[in-house]
Order: structure tokens, then C-alpha cells, then sequence
């Protein structure tokens, strides 16, 4: 049994969120992705996070990487963007390798993926960013919306992109196009590997449900819907249901094939269909299994499907095993230390 | 020290990941499960397009009308048990064991993925149901046409790689005997064929000179030949009377270039020049034929075929080109 004045005060943390998450979205206030990160986990937390403690650990960050890149530069790319791919070049290595000094003391450690608790499904916690900041164990969730964060940061742009059960990042550059960052693993994975091995079929991509890059609204966006798992992993079954159908509906305005809005939405509806059902109301019931029926359809057409949890182990364990096969060799990562 | 917990704990997953989930449609009768043909060779699930059934939030929902069929309970531990058995469903009992051989078709197919026009009576490639013969060789349109299996036709084509790679095949003492059971109204359906047709038999032999993958049945050597020939006398005798057998000898196959036009003369094959007249140890290379010629007549007559069934041609070329240009001829005047 939770407590009514617990329930009451969560509701509001939340609601304070999806305000400001949504002023954002009406561009009532700028657009952040730093912030609105900051916004959903703090609600989950019963604001209990410090914003300026938060931007500082980040601030500390942006400049380890800063100091990287003046000290080190990438061989033999010659081309425009060779200031914004430096950068990248030397966050990606901030990311997945140790930082030493010139005198070999070790200034900052990589970050490491988190094999205990993979999806959060321990602790939902350990999917998020302040958790990646101050454990440096991260998931695919919480270690792509960190280096999207510094690359906001940067100016350098970088994008988020769906697979299933999973994100991943979007760079391009001069030198060879679009390519992936994947950081759970540090590595720069073919689209091939992706399509082959992750449960991809070409209808998704056509579609745009899958490896689409996404804007910055777009991201914002899916906080949002983070938003909403957040809430209900937090209140469980005393969660609103109003409030959850607010989250989707925004979300879906704007992302109309993000799929974790569709699936909740399609399971709200089930619910309240049978909920109607069982009051013998049988106009609302209806009406909420028709909407139903829409997303199931919807769902269709952009050929979803389930992918079992055995799946997502193996995929995650063999890229593990076999990162070779799967390295975009184009992407050069040479540096040169000046001295 | 890292890096090996690391390693291990991938270790641990990747095992823990691929002890489980063979889909066992056996499972019931306690057999193994089994064996797939995926695109990635087993190392990852695949998933088979636009199956019928789809599975939203525990709900599997028809494709099709979009309607419910069946909800799994949310808590239940089944779930991802019929999540497996969902995706059995849809998988084909065993693979097709001639799959490796039709890199063209898909592993799951019937008939050659031409339902209507094939049968599928044995498991293989599919076979005309009107007119006979399996579909990927071009001479099912050949009425009456028996198919020898293809895995036969391939060995023997082995066994002559494997004596051209040696340098055998180029050596005219070393060559193998050759049968030839040709249908009546013979045609060339061109490379890839290979039938027997019992109709009007005709025993050819012939000196591989140059594998063309084209015509030719049966490459023999000397040790299987005998058991070849007693095939071939089976056939005959289930006739209701045994019919003439034609045994031709010549040098060489219709695709060779012939200058005069006589396959007793010396002709030119790619680098391979054989000189029917030239000398070896046993004579020259007509002499042998002949020789060849003489001891299949004896081993037929032996195995019960009269004398007077027995004709013995000398090695013409009918689809030689000058052999073609004369009927040409012919026929203008």
C-alpha cells in the first residue's frame, strides 16, 4: 500500500515535468535535451537532484574533452569538418578508454556497460544518466542520451536512432557519410550488423520505426515517454491513466511512429475497453476497443514485432564476442599526441 | 584482472544466451530438435516475415483482420514458453536435403515453389506431374524421359575433374568410357541435361576428350563400367523384346571442329590436339576404338543380348558441321 499524500506528491513531481517537457515541445521555452533528461529522472527521484551539480559533472566532461582534443589530433583527415569530427573523435575516446596525463596518472576511467542490470529491470535507476555520471555504468539507454547531451554541448551534431529494444547514435561526416556509434561496446557497427543480427526487417526501416535518425524535438520527445515509464514504474497500478494517455498523445503528435508510445497506448486502451466492458458500458467500450484496434493495425503496417528477451541477450553477448567482424574500418580513429 | 572478469562475465552470458532456445517442435515426443538453415547459421534467432500472427504487449493479433486471437495473462511465467511456440508454428518441419544444390530457391519450399505445375512425391526437387521428370532438368519436357539423380551425375563429373586436375584426362589411353542413353527424337536441351530414355536405346562410347557438362550421361572407369553395362542390360530386357542396340565408337563429341570433316583425322580442341591416327603404346587411337567397340559387343553379347540386336557403327559424327552442311544440301536440291 502506497501512501495518498506519497502518491499525491510524486503526481506533482511529474506533473511539474511534463509541464516544463511540454513548454519545450510548444516552444514556450528553448529547446534542451541536457534539461529535459535532468527533468524525468529528478521526478523519479522525488526531486531530489540538484540541476547545477548535474551540469557540472557534465561541464567537467565537456572539458576533459576539450583538453583531448587540443592535445591530440586525428591523422590524415583532411577535410572541412575536421574541427567537429577532433571532437568527436576525442569524446568517443573519453567514452570507451582510460584518460592519462602526461606524466601517465590516470585522469578518467571509460565507461563501462552494465551487465548486472542490463534493461533496469533490478533497478530502474540504473538507466539513467546521473547514474552513468557518478558509477560510470551505463546501459544503451542512459550512454547514448549522455554523449547526445555533450555533443548538444559541442555544436557537433550527432543523432539518436531506434533499434529494437535499443538506441544507438547517427554521426555523418565529410569523410565518409553516416556512420554508427555504438558505445555500449565502443564500436562503430555496419548498418549491415545491425539489419542482420538485430531483429530488423526491411519494412521497419522503411517504415522509419527503426534507424531513422531522430531530431532534437524528436529526442525530447522520447523523454518525455521516458517520462511516462518512469511514472508508472514508480506508482505501479495507482498510476493515472489520464496522465499516461497525456504523455502518449503528446508524444504521438508529434513522433506519430515511436513505438513505445504506440505499445502503451494500445495496452491503456485494452484496459480501459475491458474495464467499460466489465461496468457494462458498453459506448466507452467500444470506443476505446476501436482506438485499440487502430494501433494494433498501426502496429502492423509498420511490421513490429516482439522480440523475446533471449534475443536481446544474444545479441548483446555476440557482438561482444565477434566486434571485429562487425568494426566499420572506414571511421578513422588515429591520433597523433602533440607535444 | 578486469579485462578477465570481463571476458568472463561475456563468457558466462554468451553460454547462459545459447544453451536456450533451439525451437523443438519434437519436444513432445522427446526427439532432438531439428536441423535449420538460417542466414546466419544459427548464431542469432531470425524471424520469418509477415507471419500470420503477431504478438502486441502479450496480445497476438491477427495480420490479417487485425483481430484478436488470444491474450497471454501478465504475470504468467508462460510467457516467454509461448512466445517460443508461437515462432515454432511457423517453422517447416526439417530442411529440404537437396537445399545446398538450389542455392536459387529458399530452403522452405514445395515443389520447386511451383505448386501447381510440380508434385513433390519423394522430398526432393520438384517434378512435372504431366509431363514427368524433375523440373530442374530441362529434359522433363522429353516425353518418357527417366531421370538418373543429379548427386550421380555430379560424381561422375568429380571423378573426371579430379582426373583433369591430375592431367589424366588429357591422356587419351588414361580416358574413361562413356555411356549415352539418348530419347528418341533426340534434342539437345543443352548444358545440365541428363536423362535416360529406354525408348530406342543406343550405346555410345566415346573418349572424353573435353568435358562440356552438355550431353553426356555417365562417365565411367573401368571398374564401374561393368556394373553400368548390367544397368543398361536390365533395361533392355524389360522390354517386351529386346530391341536393336546401336554401338557407335568415335573420337570425339559433336562440338568438336573438324576441318575435313572425318573424326578420323586429326582435329584441333582448344589446346588439346588429338591425333586419332597418332601411335600410342596399344595403336593408334582409331585401332583402340575399334578394339573398345569389339569388347562391349563381347561383354553384351556375354550378359544374354543376341548377336544379331548388336550393330556396330564406326565412329561418324552425325551433328558434325560438314555432316549438317550436306543434309542442308540435300535437301535445297
Amino acid at each position: 500500500m502506497l501512501d495518498s499524500t506519497y502518491i499525491k506528491r510524486t503526481q506533482h513531481n511529474f506533473d511539474k515535468a511534463y509541464t516544463e517537457i511540454v513548454a519545450m515541445l510548444d516552444k514556450k521555452q528553448p529547446l534542451s535535451f541536457k534539461r529535459a533528461v535532468f527533468l524525468v529522472e529528478n521526478a523519479y527521484l522525488n526531486d531530489s537532484l540538484n540541476y547545477g551539480l548535474y551540469a557540472d559533472v557534465i561541464n567537467i566532461y565537456k572539458k576533459l574533452v576539450l583538453a583531448y582534443t587540443k592535445s591530440n589530433r586525428l591523422l590524415n583527415y583532411n577535410f572541412p569538418d575536421s574541427v567537429n569530427e577532433n571532437i568527436n573523435a576525442s569524446l568517443f575516446r573519453v567514452f570507451t578508454d582510460t584518460i592519462k596525463d602526461e606524466n601517465n596518472n590516470i585522469i578518467s576511467l571509460p565507461f563501462r556497460y552494465n551487465f548486472e542490470d542490463a534493461l533496469g529491470s533490478k533497478d530502474y535507476e540504473s538507466t539513467f544518466v546521473n547514474y552513468l555520471l557518478f558509477t560510470k555504468k551505463g546501459n544503451c539507454h542512459s550512454l547514448p542520451y549522455l554523449y547526445k547531451i555533450l555533443t548538444e554541448e559541442f555544436n557537433t551534431k550527432s543523432y539518436l536512432a531506434l533499434a529494437p529494444m535499443h538506441i544507438y547514435i547517427k554521426q555523418r561526416n565529410k569523410n565518409i557519410g553516416w556512420y554508427n556509434v555504438e558505445l555500449t561496446s565502443g564500436q562503430y557497427p555496419k548498418d549491415a550488423y545491425l539489419i542482420s543480427t538485430g531483429y530488423i526487417s526491411r519494412d521497419n526501416i522503411i517504415s522509419g520505426l527503426y534507424m531513422d535518425t531522430l531530431s532534437l524535438k524528436h529526442s525530447i520527445a522520447m523523454c518525455l515517454m521516458d517520462l511516462c515509464q518512469a511514472y508508472s514504474k514508480k506508482l505501479n497500478k495507482y498510476a493515472s491513466i489520464n496522465f499516461q494517455l497525456q504523455c502518449t498523445d503528446k508524444v504521438l503528435q508529434i513522433k506519430p511512429n515511436y513505438l513505445d508510445a504506440l505499445l502503451r497506448k494500445q495496452r491503456i486502451h485494452k484496459t480501459l475497453w475491458l474495464n467499460y466492458q466489465k461496468q457494462n458500458n458498453t459506448e466507452l467500450a467500444t470506443a476505446n476497443k476501436t482506438t485499440y484496434n487502430q494501433i494494433n493495425n498501426k502496429l502492423i503496417q509498420l511490421d513490429y514485432r516482439d522480440v523475446p528477451l533471449e534475443t536481446f541477450q544474444k545479441w548483446y553477448t555476440n557482438y561482444q564476442q565477434n566486434k571485429s567482424k562487425f568494426q566499420n574500418t572506414e571511421i578513422n580513429t588515429n591520433f597523433k599526441t602533440n607535444k | 584482472m578486469k579485462k578477465l572478469t570481463l571476458f568472463l562475465a561475456t563468457i558466462f552470458c554468451y553460454s547462459a544466451a545459447f544453451a536456450q532456445h533451439v525451437p523443438n517442435p519434437y519436444a513432445s515426443i522427446g526427439k532432438p530438435a531439428p536441423k535449420m538453415v538460417t542466414l546466419s547459421n544459427g548464431a542469432y534467432d531470425e524471424f520469418l516475415l509477415k507471419e500470420s500472427i503477431v504478438l502486441i504487449n502479450n496480445d497476438a493479433i491477427n495480420r490479417k483482420t487485425g483481430e484478436l486471437v488470444y491474450s497471454i495473462e501478465e504475470n504468467s511465467k508462460e510467457i516467454e514458453q509461448i512466445k517460443k511456440q508461437q515462432e515454432e508454428k511457423f517453422r517447416f518441419l526439417s530442411v529440404d536435403p537437396v537445399s545446398k544444390s538450389f542455392p536459387f530457391l529458399t530452403p522452405y519450399q514445395y515443389a520447386s515453389n511451383s505448386p501447381i505445375v510440380n508434385i513433390d512425391f519423394d522430398g526432393m526437387e520438384g517434378y512435372n506431374a504431366a509431363g514427368g521428370g524433375y523440373v530442374t532438368s530441362p529434359a522433363s519436357n522429353c516425353n518418357g524421359c527417366v531421370p538418373i539423380t543429379q548427386a550421380e551425375y555430379q560424381h561422375y563429373q568429380r571423378l573426371y575433374e579430379v582426373d583433369k586436375l591430375k592431367g589424366k584426362a588429357n591422356d587419351w589411353k588414361d580416358l574413361p568410357y562413356m555411356l549415352i542413353y539418348k530419347p528418341t527424337g533426340y534434342t539437345d536441351y543443352g548444358p545440365g541435361t541428363y536423362y535416360s530414355a529406354p525408348n530406342k536405346p543406343k550405346l555410345e562410347i566415346t573418349l572424353a576428350t573435353k568435358f562440356e557438362g552438355g550431353s553426356y550421361t555417365k562417365i565411367l572407369n573401368d571398374e564401374t563400367l561393368d556394373a553400368q553395362l548390367n544397368d543398361f542390360v536390365e533395361q533392355l530386357k524389360s522390354y517386351e523384346s529386346i530391341p536393336e542396340v546401336e554401338i557407335t565408337t568415335f573420337t570425339g563429341n559433336s562440338k568438336s571442329k573438324s576441318k575435313t570433316g572425318s573424326s578420323d583425322d586429326v582435329y584441333k580442341q582448344g589446346s588439346n590436339i588429338i591425333d586419332p591416327g597418332s601411335k600410342g603404346r596399344k595403336g593408334t587411337i582409331g585401332e583402340l576404338m575399334e578394339k573398345r567397340g569389339d569388347t562391349m559387343k563381347q561383354k553384351l553379347m556375354d550378359k544374354g543380348i543376341p548377336e544379331d540386336k548388336i550393330i556396330l557403327k564406326k565412329g561418324t559424327n552425325e551433328n558434325s558441321d560438314d555432316n549438317r552442311k550436306a543434309t542442308i544440301k540435300a535437301n535445297l536440291k
